[in-house]
This record gives C-alpha cells, sequence and structure tokens, in this order.
C-alpha cells in the first residue's frame, strides 16, 4: 500500500471519527429533549400512569436528561475537538463504540424504571448497578479519545484524568455503608468540579477556534494555568478527608479562585488581537462571550439555595453551547464537506438560543433576589409578589425561546450528518 | 518560562493555603442517639410553637427540621441539632455544621425584631433536599 493511500485512509477514518462523535453529540441533546417531554408527561394526571415507573418517572427521566444534556453532549463534543490534531482515530473509534454502549445503559435503566433517582451535584445518578456501569463505559470512551498520544489538546486532557483520578479515589475513600444520597453527592463533588476545568477548556478551544489564529504566549498561559488549576483538586484529595466540611469546600474555594482567569486571559489575548470578527464564527463568539460574562459574574453573587444559582449555571453552560454551535456551524460542518447553505437559519439558531439562555438566567438571577428558592415547582416556588411572578415569567419566556433556538440547531445539524452523500 | 509560572504559583498554594490546611470542622458531642431522640418528641409535646429561652434539642431528618419551634425576639437560645436518618447540615447566620446521627451541634442564638432566621439543609439528603429549611424566627 503505497504511503499517499494509506494517509488517504487515516483521513477518512478521522473523517469518519469525527463525524461519529459529532452523531453522539448530537443525538445526546435530542435524547434530552424528548425525556424533557417525559418530564411534563410525568406531571400530567391520567399520563403519568402510563409511563414506565409512574409519576416517579419525573425523577428518574429528570436524572437521564442532565445526564445527557450536560455531560454527554459536552464530553463528546471534547472528544469530537480531540480527532482535530494528529491522533490516531483507533482508539476514538473505540471510544465511540464505549460511549455508544454507555448511553444504551443509562437509556434502558430510565425507560425500565429501574433505581432510585439521586439528584446529587454535576452527575446526579439512578442508584442502579447498569447505571453506575453506563457512567462508567461513558467515562472510559471519551477517555480513550482524550488520553491517545497525539491529542493536541493537553490541558483538557490533564485535566479529565484528574477527574478521573478524584472518581476512583472517591471510590476508594467513601465508606459502602453510606446513605445512597450522601455517597453519590460526596462520590462526584471533587470530580465534578474538576469536569468544570474540563468544559472551561472545551469553551476555550471553541473561542480559539472561531477566532482563528495559531498559539501564543499568553494562549499558552491560559491553558498552563487551566491544568494547573485543576491539579488542585490532587492536594484537596490528599489532604483532606472526604467525609468533611473542609473538603467541600475547597473544591467550592477551587472553581472560585482558579477557574475564572484561564479564560479571562484568553478572552483578553484573543480581544487584544483580533478586533474584527464578523461571519457566524464572530457571532458565535461575541454572543458566547456576552453569554457566559453574565453566568460568569453571576457566580460571585449566589444567593443561598435561590435560583441565583441556577441563572448562574444555565449562562455559563448556555455560553459553552453557543461557541459549540458556532463550531459545529463554521469549522467542524465544513471539515466534513457537510457545510450548511442557508446561514440565516444558522443566524437565527444562536440568535434565538444565546438570547432566550441570557433572558432564562437574567429571570432566575431577579427571582433569586426576590427570594425564589432553587429546585421548586408549583405552590412551593411561593410567588407571593409581583417582582417574583414577573420574573419567574422571564425564566419561562426565555427559556421556550432557547428551546426554539436548540430544536432548530439540533434538527438542523442532526440532517446535515445523517444526510445520504 | 510561561509553563513555569502557574506550576509556581500552583506549589505556593498548595503549601500555604488556609482553605487546604485548616482542621477538619468540629463535628460536635458524642450522645446516646436514641436518648437524645427521646428528649426532642418529650420538647416536642411540651412546646409546639413558641419556644421559650435556653435550649431546644432539635432533629434533622429527610426533610425537615423537628419540631418546628418559633423563637422569641430578645431571647438567647442554643440549639442542639442531631441528624436522626442520615447526614444533613444545618447553615444559620451564614455558618454551617454537619449533622451526622449520634453527633450533637450547638448553636446559640439571640434574635432581636426584625431579624430573619432560618435553619437549611446545605448537604444534599435526598430528593426532598431543596425543601429542607424551617424559618424560626
Amino acid at each position: 500500500m503505497s504511503a499517499k493511500l494509506m494517509h488517504s485512509q487515516l483521513n477518512n477514518l478521522r473523517l469518519l471519527e469525527l463525524r461519529l462523535w459529532l452523531l453522539v453529540s448530537l443525538a445526546a441533546l435530542a435524547v434530552a429533549g424528548a425525556l424533557a417531554l417525559g418530564l411534563a408527561l410525568a406531571r400530567t394526571p391520567g399520563v403519568q400512569d402510563w409511563l414506565p415507573s409512574g409519576p416517579d418517572f419525573f425523577h428518574k427521566a429528570l436524572v437521564t436528561h442532565v445526564v445527557f444534556s450536560f455531560q454527554v453532549w459536552l464530553l463528546a463534543m471534547l472528544a469530537a475537538a480531540s480527532t482535530q490534531g494528529r491522533a490516531a482515530p483507533l482508539p476514538g473509534l473505540v471510544g465511540v463504540g464505549l460511549t455508544i454502549a454507555g448511553c444504551a445503559l443509562l437509556l434502558l435503566v430510565t425507560l425500565a424504571g429501574w433505581g432510585e433517582a439521586s439528584l446529587n451535584n454535576y452527575v446526579p445518578v439512578l442508584d442502579h448497578p447498569l447505571y453506575l456501569a453506563g457512567l462508567g463505559l461513558i467515562a472510559v470512551g471519551i477517555g480513550c479519545a482524550l488520553l491517545r498520544p497525539g491529542n493536541d489538546m493537553t490541558a483538557m486532557a490533564f485535566a479529565y484524568a484528574v477527574a478521573l483520578i478524584c472518581f476512583a479515589v472517591a471510590v476508594l475513600r467513601l465508606p459502602s455503608d453510606l446513605d445512597a444520597g450522601f455517597r453519590y453527592e460526596r462520590l462526584f463533588w471533587g470530580g465534578g468540579h474538576v469536569l468544570q476545568f474540563v468544559n472551561t477548556g472545551l469553551i476555550m478551544w471553541a473561542w480559539r477556534r472561531l477566532a482563528g489564529g495559531g498559539d501564543t504566549p499568553l494562549s499558552r498561559l491560559a491553558f498552563a494555568l487551566l491544568a494547573a488549576g485543576a491539579a488542585a483538586a490532587l492536594v484537596i484529595e490528599f489532604r483532606l478527608d472526604p467525609l468533611g466540611l473542609s473538603w467541600r469546600r475547597a473544591y467550592t474555594d477551587m472553581l472560585w479562585y482558579l477557574l475564572p482567569l484561564p479564560p479571562i486571559v484568553l478572552a483578553a489575548d484573543m480581544l487584544w488581537r483580533r478586533r474584527r470578527m464578523g461571519g457566524i464564527a464572530g457571532m458565535a463568539l461575541w454572543t458566547s462571550w456576552l453569554v457566559f460574562a453574565l453566568g460568569g459574574v453571576a457566580g460571585f453573587a449566589l444567593g443561598a439555595g435561590d435560583t441565583r444559582t441556577p441563572s448562574h449555571y444555565h449562562a455559563m453552560i448556555g455560553g459553552v453551547n453557543v461557541a459549540l454551535m458556532g463550531v459545529i456551524h463554521a469549522a467542524l460542518l465544513p471539515t466534513l464537506g457537510r457545510a450548511v447553505a442557508s446561514l440565516r437559519l444558522v443566524r437565527w439558531q444562536i440568535g434565538l438560543y444565546g438570547g432566550g439562555q441570557m433572558l432564562h438566567a437574567l429571570g432566575f438571577y431577579l427571582a433569586g433576589l426576590a427570594g425564589v428558592a432553587r429546585k421548586t415547582a408549583g405552590a412551593e416556588q411561593g410567588l407571593d409578589s409581583a417582582v417574583k411572578l414577573a420574573s419567574m415569567g422571564v425564566v419561562g419566556l426565555g427559556g421556550a425561546i432557547a428551546v426554539l433556538g436548540g430544536v432548530l440547531f439540533v434538527g438542523h445539524v442532526l440532517a446535515r450528518l445523517v444526510r445520504h452523500d | 518560562m510561561i509553563r513555569a509560572l502557574p506550576i509556581a504559583a500552583f506549589a505556593v498554594l498548595a503549601m500555604f493555603w488556609p482553605g487546604w490546611t485548616e482542621p477538619e470542622a468540629d463535628m460536635g458531642e458524642a450522645v446516646e442517639a436514641t436518648a437524645f431522640i427521646a428528649r426532642v418528641h418529650a420538647y416536642a409535646g411540651l412546646y409546639s410553637e413558641d419556644a421559650p429561652a435556653g435550649e431546644i434539642p432539635m432533629l434533622a431528618r429527610r426533610f425537615e427540621f423537628y419540631p418546628a419551634v418559633r423563637l422569641q425576639s430578645g431571647q438567647s437560645y442554643r440549639l442542639l441539632l442531631m441528624a436522626e436518618d442520615a447526614v444533613h447540615s444545618v447553615v444559620v447566620n451564614g455558618r454551617e455544621m454537619l449533622l451526622v446521627p449520634g453527633m450533637v451541634q450547638a448553636v446559640e442564638l439571640s434574635p432581636r425584631p426584625g431579624d430573619v432566621v432560618e435553619l437549611r439543609c446545605n448537604e444534599y439528603c435526598g430528593l426532598g433536599h431543596n425543601r429542607m429549611r424551617l424559618r424560626i424566627h
């Protein structure tokens, strides 16, 4: 076989891997959307009795909705990003297979109604061995892509490895006889925090792809700071007791002090060097910065148990998602030869999703200031003033607009990916 | 040079950051759990709402603080809190303590008129965790 032919086959495998990771990412969003519909059905009298586990389906669907829309979508996108370097495609293709198998297990347990739901932070779970096995397969599958030789995303790969170490250390250190809720909270607290460094690395990667241009000393510093920040988790694990309060607070401090600087350094460097950024990439970049900055500011003024917390994370996730939407349209689909024809539709997707998320987060923040508790619904919310009612109305309106943008995006990109060439 | 900077900063933080070196917070005083629970129930039978000044034994359990007492302005109280069924925590006046079965944590409170005092669980304890709060003044 000639060198040219081998090179061509390698390229084809890389493109196949990228397409598969994108399909997994987008399918994760589609599944999360379908489960969100299930959440609504689980609250509908009459219909709820026909669901796999009756009214309990609400919490089970909520768990898997969060896992797919937050963890699987972002990590599969990270794996898709890892195909852009010189990495060998074979471990990545194995990773795709493991991730799909893991996702199938999560769905099986959810739809069969097995296991009790635990709405712990970061990675909520259904307390069932097959669900945990599914999460494990996904973690290994993503690891196959990220931790392979030749991957250019060193800082994110390092942070991901630290997160896996934190999960493993927690499994070993936590006593087996703990109450399930507390056990899962502590099991996923440390690694879950470190995954926020991974997600931040993902948005930083997306910003750089959208802006174009090569490495600079400041961009290298930003990614080195990110890796150093994630490494702090190792110090916490080796110095503090995972059952104590200091351990829990140390992770909060870690995000508070070490996470904001890397994206700020990178954004400042990009703004300094490239003042004019237009087109779809420019629109996605500016929208992402705006939504992400709003979430970042909200993160420094969180309340205690009120809706300012969801305001923060909806805006942060919104900022990441807008950047990823932009990268998919501006860089990844064209790489696959599947660029979209209608840029107008892409602008609508980014505008609706980004604008909707901003309204959604702003409404949550105002509602939190007025005293609305988080994770409550119906009468529990205590919407006893005009400010609370109006701000929660803004939450609903923003959410509906963002969902519209998200549905347009998922439908459009999935159609491009499965199109027969 | 650039890569060395964060490594040096990290080493300094790792060695000297007080958040990583502070000793684990006191978990409270060990008690006989069954006897403490009986004491709480006896107290709840006597004082259903307005609590007299002094010690108030309370339980944190899914998903409430029991009994649901009301403190009076200008009085001094000492809340004695223990978890009954699983690990919980209590946040009151910006301070948090972990609550575990068999260990009692004490909180001194002297509410003034207009003060809002609320007990809130800040350690995930189950699906009703976000409901686990009690306004006591």
